[in-house]
């Protein structure tokens, strides 16, 4: 039998960590502190820090005196019910620990005058405040930096484009890693008694910030034995239709309103209450309707905003959103004064793996952090995700750690990590299909409204009959050039894998939602339905099935539902 | 999506190389020196990284963004 050496690059490590944003860098510095050899694999960059290095770098935290349990009630009441209490209990009470972390670290929040932290309460709900970071709008940048110096200073070991195809297991737990090198194509392999997956959730290619995450969690996951779950959840928001911004959440609770073709603020009519100034899930539903009826295109309208405000949010500090205002304007664009085109755009799943309060999944020696994690039914709040991916990550960095340091020495099946090269390598340097156009394929079946956001159960049986020719005519004929393009297919096949689980779970949950709207089942369905569609496989099948919640055991029971805010007219 | 690459301003450093997060750019040697260029386009995604990196100022990145498939459109009401 050929050595582990003789197959690629051999990376030996106690705690491994799959994903280099913030809930990666999170739990590799916790993970430390119980190892001495801890690695983060990137498939992008080094030390750029994943999504968050693009966000506003805001985080939601139980700052007192708002306590854990008064956040988990809003969540309760936000996400209609389907809350996981227990985990995001356990994610608030230990926020306000991870915040000061950062603020020791040297990231800086936004003060008030009297030199509180500037807390904004989100989306009309009592108690969820979004803490600004510094600087307002591009603050992501600073807080991967303190994290990455704490990583360099830890020793943490950090590789950049390496891509993980596949994790290696032994007795049934996981004890490693192959993938490759996107640039000069060299197989590597890591050997690792404890995995941490990190790497974001799902997403279709769509937008500058969720450029990398392609479902990476679901198909690694999936393959590794663990469960996955919010698979029907999709993250559908408006965006202007020809460029990006960030930060409409600040925009609309200042003035600015959504308009129809007609000059109609179209959100009035469908909640008085709350008006434009709700989750874009709400919003894109309403558009969808409008246009159904002949009212669209959408404008955003930000002339009722005052001059102070519009200066408060007008993008400086040098980052990309004040070079994106800039170019904008140097085209006879005005983001303030014109009314700009705004559309929804179908994004990415908000499927993860599930794991526990400890961050364990039913995997021995695999754990998840941040967005790799199923969490929500797909409703955000501005911050959310910085105080998800903090705390997480420094819990399944510290259980992982532990883990790791109570296992023993590991034994890397050879021939099957030559199995696993072998099928990698299978597309390369072969010309096929580009994966970019099996891509765009999958775009158009998966995008259209009556799929992602009016869903209808012949709307989903077409779509997923559309996914079945790709599975049959353009997965197995994509080619890859180069190691660049390898990368690609990869992720397209990812991509494939979390939009099938999308259209079978939204077509398996015959009721309404959160960010789950079906036009033929437009209820709610407490007694069937407030639980969690479970995925898993066995060999070749996928499995669903329901997991109806706890709520007897719960201590706050659902009685109020933020979709009540909303009156949408039936389907004609 | 990013458009250009000014070859008389680009020092060959390769930062830009470095901090794309899609792998789009690439260096390639030149009757200049080493230049950065454009590998593969389809892949930008618009973040402007490379142009608010860059030392020398040599990129310039266009604000629109890639044209995607519709998630709604408006003949549904006009069939």
């Amino acid at each position: 039998m050929s050595s582990l050496e003789s197959q690629g690059k051999v990376i030996e490590t106690d705690v491994l960590v799959i994903g280099g944003g913030v809930s990666g860098l999170w739990a590799a510095n916790r993970a430390r502190a119980f190892v001495d050899r801890v690695t983060i694999v990137d498939k992008g960059p080094k030390d750029w820090g994943g999504q968050a290095s693009m966000s506003g770098g805001a985080m939601d935290a139980a700052v007192p005196p708002d306590t854990a349990d008064d956040f988990v009630k809003d969540l309760v009441y936000y996400y209609d019910g389907l809350c996981d209490q227990d985990f995001w209990g356990e994610i608030f009470s230990r926020s306000f620990d991870r915040m000061r972390d950062y603020q020791e670290l040297g990231y800086e929040f936004i003060t008030q005058p009297d030199g509180k932290l500037k807390g904004i309460p989100q989306r009309g709900l009592d108690h969820i405040k979004c803490y600004l970071g510094k600087p307002f709008g591009i603050g992501g940048k600073n807080m991967v930096r303190v994290l990455v110096d704490e990583a360099k200073r830890l020793g943490i070991h950090r590789v950049a484009r390496i891509v993980i195809t596949d994790l290696l297991k032994q007795n049934g737990s996981v004890v490693g890693a192959t993938g490759f090198h996107s640039v000069n194509g060299e197989f590597h392999i890591f050997k690792a008694p404890s995995i941490i997956i990190a790497v974001g959730d799902g997403g279709w290619k769509t937008s500058y910030h969720h450029n990398t995450c392609a479902g990476d969690a679901a198909y690694l996951g999936l393959g590794a034995g663990a469960e996955l779950s919010n698979c029907e959840f999709a993250r559908v928001w408006n965006v202007p239709k020809l460029f990006a911004w960030e930060g409409q959440t600040y925009l609309l609770p200042l003035g600015a309103k959504f308009i129809n073709a007609k000059g109609e603020s179209f959100m009035d009519k469908y909640s008085p209450i709350l008006g434009a100034n709700t989750d874009p899930h709400y919003v894109t539903r309403a558009m969808a309707i409008e246009a159904r009826e002949g009212r669209g295109p959408f404008f955003l309208d930000c002339s009722p905003m005052k001059p102070e405000d519009r200066e408060l949010v007008t993008p400086k500090g040098g980052g990309w959103m004040e070079l994106n205002y800039k170019k904008l304007k140097a085209l006879g664009m005005n983001f303030f004064e014109d009314r700009t085109e705004w559309t929804a755009q179908m994004r990415r799943t908000v499927m993860g793996i599930r794991a526990d309060m400890q961050g364990r999944t039913v995997v021995p020696g695999f754990f998840a952090a941040g967005r790799a994690c199923a969490t929500d039914p797909t409703l955000y709040i501005g911050g959310l995700s910085l105080c998800l991916t903090a705390v997480t990550g420094y819990i399944a960095g510290e259980t992982a750690g532990r883990y790791a340091a109570s296992q023993k020495a590991i034994d890397i099946d050879t021939s099957l990590v030559g199995y696993q090269k072998q099928n990698l390598y299978a597309p390369f340097e072969k010309s096929g299909i580009p994966s970019k156009e099996v891509l765009r394929e999958i775009q158009k079946i998966v995008f259209p409204f009556d799929v992602s956001i009016l869903k209808t159960e012949a709307g989903l049986k077409k779509a997923l009959a559309g996914l079945e020719r790709i599975r049959e005519k353009s997965l197995p004929r994509m080619g890859a050039p180069d190691p660049h393009y390898l990368m690609k297919l990869m992720e397209v096949k990812s991509i494939f894998l979390m939009s099938e689980l999308f259209v079978r779970a939204s077509l398996m949950r015959t009721e309404s939602r959160a960010g789950h709207y079906r036009e033929d089942h437009p209820l709610r369905d407490d007694s069937t339905w407030l639980g969690q569609i479970m995925v898993s496989q066995k060999g070749e099948a996928i499995n669903l099935r329901v997991e109806l919640l706890p709520v007897d055991r719960y201590r706050i029971k659902p009685t109020r539902y933020y979709s009540d805010n909303f009156t949408f007219p039936p389907a004609r | 999506m990013i458009e250009t690459i000014d070859l008389e301003r680009c020092n060959g450093c390769g930062i830009c190389v470095d901090r794309c997060p899609l792998d789009t750019l690439r260096l390639r040697p030149s009757p200049e020196g080493i230049k950065a260029f454009i590998a593969y386009p389809d892949d930008c995604m618009t973040c402007f990284e490379c142009e608010v990196e860059c030392p020398a100022k040599a990129i310039s990145v266009h604000p629109f963004k890639e044209e995607l498939p519709p998630t709604i459109n408006y003949t549904q009401g006009k069939k």
